[in-house]
């Protein structure tokens, strides 16, 4: 009875401040929009990017007109390429060289004397590709160049192969469809889609950032010294700090669904095909991060320092899973192995995925094993340390 | 004057003064951040991607598709038996991406028909985008190759096909890449983008600081010495702007001398630009602290703002991923400058690129800093919910 008054009474003070229902409503929306915004652009990334034209720098060695390669001039005045690279002549590679040190280019060409009769004679050949300051423009003016190459390439071997007389037979076949498709990890059910892999990051993230709720609420009391008042009431120090974790828990779990609620109707992310199984996924995650709080807790003197641990945990253990930036695989599955996230996220992963539930199961057990550990952690130190001022 | 040092080296031995808080903020933050150095910036130089592959198809296309792939030199090709094998070695995160090149792609070629290779992938990063257009452009060389062979109607095409594509592998016409470091090095943003991070949620805890002589009434007490308000906000100020630095300073010692990551840019101005962004930091935190009636919510809302300011300023993604309107959302933000700011002096650009990211921090310092002391009020107690 006394851990439902408590539990209550947390509850409403947390539901009345207006800071709570900012956090509780603002940052999932937030987070979702900024989300759902920022990533919805990468989603699309084969469909209409605008890249923006890289100035390159020819530099043709060779002097007179006849030695000059006509193959790359008509390239880079073509049609196809005109979108990704404006070509402009320079006479010597020092000027190229300090163009692109100016940030005048954004790429530079040497072209070899010879270059096209060395290609017709079924010699070898070698542009010379002087990378820029601009890491995107750099690959955007190196795959153009490489196709152009690519292309000489295999329509020189053709040559070798079949007689030159095969080239100007050959119709350009026309591709109706692209060469590659993006396959479908999925095992039924909906088309998964790389937002989904950032929305479940970024949801465990937030609820490893809701263990700030725990030290919040327990040093609130310390702070204001209302413990001591508490304690002299008929109220076991066991059943306050239940009814105070309970109370926590259920602010976050509602976030938690407002989060997966809103992302599935505002953004389509779509969780999985197994709602009790992602509930229980995410009740273990709660726990996991409660628990882990509170043990931070009892072990600091001040809301600041459990703060700040809390903090460096949350970013450090979301980064290692690699949910933030790419890692190395190698990182990912030994290093990454032994964060929270790691487990939780291929879990959810596997949900969306619609893997079977084989495959699911040793991250319930691993996380399971987790909780136990850190729930036992808590039941200890409570009886070593206690909640008191 | 001696009022203000006074105060503000009383902070400062606060918070970094016991062994604890040298440990909590001193050495954790160290650790960390080097911890990020020196696993982002290992991906630099060590080992290449992994690549999962399953060929279904037993003709030369599929082998030369491969073979031209590993010689590109960009990735570590691994073999999964099969697809449904390959699929969950994606899912478990054992390589960037898995390619799935069909049964028969080579015979389909010949046919004239359009076969599809199938990438799979788990999250989009710049190495499956690059995979996938090179596969594409292997491809459709394949493509046109096999529309010749078929067309020139003479002899044995499967073995016409082999042979061309065995004579482009020998790369006739190539090309050498002159790689003159000019280009800030992919893993620099992230490195500042966490440190960024990591170093707005430090400056919180100096405000919660703040905060704390407020509502312990230490603030009332302060009164009754011979110090006028100013001199108590300056002194406040100046400790945490001191801690700070002194954090930045650790990180960076750390990062540049001990790990001998290469920052690419001078170390001072990599330091002006963190100091400046630790700057408007402050003011965020103390704005907000100044806001919240309740101070223990203050640094849960101060996660309200890390995080989405964090994602929208380019701290966990590069910015040119992002649509045009957010991009234009994120110049509010400092990370963005301060981000930016660091890609300039990494391309060598000098000061007259320099003073817009510099001048637009040091703005939203000074706005914000006003603000923050304004609404922060030192001299009244928290009212505690």
């Amino acid at each position: 009875m006394n851990i439902w008054t408590i539990m209550t009474y947390e509850l409403r003070r947390q539901l009345r401040s207006r800071t709570w229902l900012l956090n509780m409503i603002l940052l999932p929306v937030v987070l979702i929009f900024l989300l759902g915004a920022s990533l919805s652009g990468v989603v699309g990334v084969e469909g209409a990017e605008t890249v923006n034209q890289v100035k390159v720098a020819i530099v043709d060695t060779a002097a007179a007109a006849p030695a000059k390669s006509a193959a790359l001039d008509a390239f880079v005045k073509s049609d196809e390429v005109k979108d990704y690279i404006s070509p402009f002549e320079v006479q010597t590679r020092e000027e190229a060289e300090s163009g692109l040190r100016t940030g005048k280019y954004g790429y530079a060409v040497i072209v070899p004397q010879g270059f096209d009769s060395e290609i017709q004679s079924g010699g070898q050949a070698e542009l010379e590709l002087i990378l820029g300051k601009n890491h995107s423009d750099n690959t955007t003016a190196g795959t153009v160049f490489d196709n152009f190459l690519s292309e000489i390439n295999y329509k020189q071997a053709a040559a070798m192969t079949l007689g030159p007389e095969a080239l100007t037979a050959a119709i350009p076949a026309m591709a109706d469809q692209p060469a590659v498709q993006l396959g479908n990890l999925n095992n039924g059910g909906k088309t998964y889609t790389a937002s989904q892999f950032y929305a479940a990051s970024m949801l465990l993230m937030f609820l490893l950032y809701s263990g700030l709720t725990v030290t919040s609420s327990l040093f609130s009391e310390k702070d204001n010294h209302t413990l001591f008042r508490i304690h002299s009431m008929p109220v076991k120090g066991s059943q306050l700090f239940i009814g105070k974790m309970l109370g926590v828990g259920v602010i976050t779990m509602l976030q938690c669904a407002a989060i997966i609620i809103f992302t599935n109707l505002l953004f389509g992310v779509y969780w999985g095909n197994r709602p009790w199984l992602l509930i229980l996924f995410c009740l273990l995650m709660i726990i996991a991060s409660m628990t882990f709080s509170i043990l931070v807790c009892m072990f600091s003197k001040t809301s600041a320092t459990a703060t700040n641990i809390v903090n460096i945990v949350t970013v450090g253990m979301t980064f290692l899973s690699g949910g933030m930036a790419p890692l190395p695989d190698s990182w990912v599955n030994s290093v990454g192995a032994f964060t929270i996230n790691h487990w939780e996220l291929q879990a959810i992963i596997r949900m969306m995925l619609h893997s079977g539930f084989g495959q699911i199961l040793p991250n319930l057990l691993v996380m399971s094993a987790m909780c136990l550990v850190l729930i036992g952690g808590v039941v200890f130190t409570y009886r070593k340390v206690g909640y008191h001022e | 004057m001696s009022n203000i040092w006074t105060i503000g080296w009383n902070m400062v031995k606060r918070t970094i003064g016991s062994r604890k808080g040298l440990m909590l903020y001193i050495v954790l933050p160290g650790i960390v951040v080097a911890g990020i150095i020196s696993i982002t910036g290992g991906i630099d130089n060590s080992s290449k991607a992994t690549l999962l592959y399953t060929n279904l198809d037993n003709g030369a296309g599929g082998r030369h598709l491969l073979a031209e792939l590993r010689s590109s030199g960009d990735y570590e090709l691994a073999e999964s038996p099969g697809e449904q094998e390959m699929k969950e070695s994606v899912i478990g995160q054992d390589g960037i991406a898995g390619l799935l090149i069909p049964r028969d792609y080579t015979a389909q070629l010949l046919e004239g028909k359009q076969p599809q290779l199938t990438v799979y992938e788990l999250k989009i990063t710049e190495d499956s985008v690059l995979l996938k257009m090179k596969a594409a452009a292997i491809a459709r060389q394949m493509l046109v190759t096999a529309a010749t062979v078929k067309e020139s109607g003479t002899g044995d095409p499967l073995g016409q096909f082999a042979a061309i594509l065995q004579q482009a592998e020998r790369h006739n016409a190539g090309s050498v890449r002159t790689d003159y470091d000019l280009y800030p090095r992919q893993t620099l943003g992230v490195i500042t983008g966490m440190t960024l991070m990591f170093l707005m949620g430090l400056v919180t805890s100096a405000v919660n600081q703040v905060i704390d002589d407020r509502k312990g009434r230490t603030m009332m007490r302060m009164y009754s010495a011979p110090v006028r308000a100013y001199e108590i906000a300056l002194g406040n100020f100046f400790g945490s702007f001191l801690v700070g630095i002194i954090q930045i300073a650790v990180v960076l010692v750390l990062g540049k001398w001990v790990l001998r990551y290469d920052y690419e840019i001078p170390m001072y101005l990599y330091f002006l630009v963190l100091a400046a962004f630790m700057l408007v930091s402050m003011g965020i935190a103390g704005t907000v602290a100044g806001l919240i009636r309740n101070p223990r919510n203050a640094g849960m809302l101060n996660a309200l703002i890390l995080t989405p300011t964090c994602m929208l300023g380019g701290c966990f993604w590069p910015l040119s991923i992002m649509p045009e309107y957010m991009q234009k959302a994120a110049n509010f933000t400092p990370q963005k400058w301060a981000i930016q700011a660091v890609d300039i002096a990494a391309t060598g650009g000098g000061w007259n690129e320099l003073w817009l990211p510099f001048a637009v921090l040091g703005l939203m310092a000074a706005i914000l800093l006003a603000l923050g002391s304004a609404t922060l009020r030192p001299n009244e107690a928290g009212i505690s919910a």
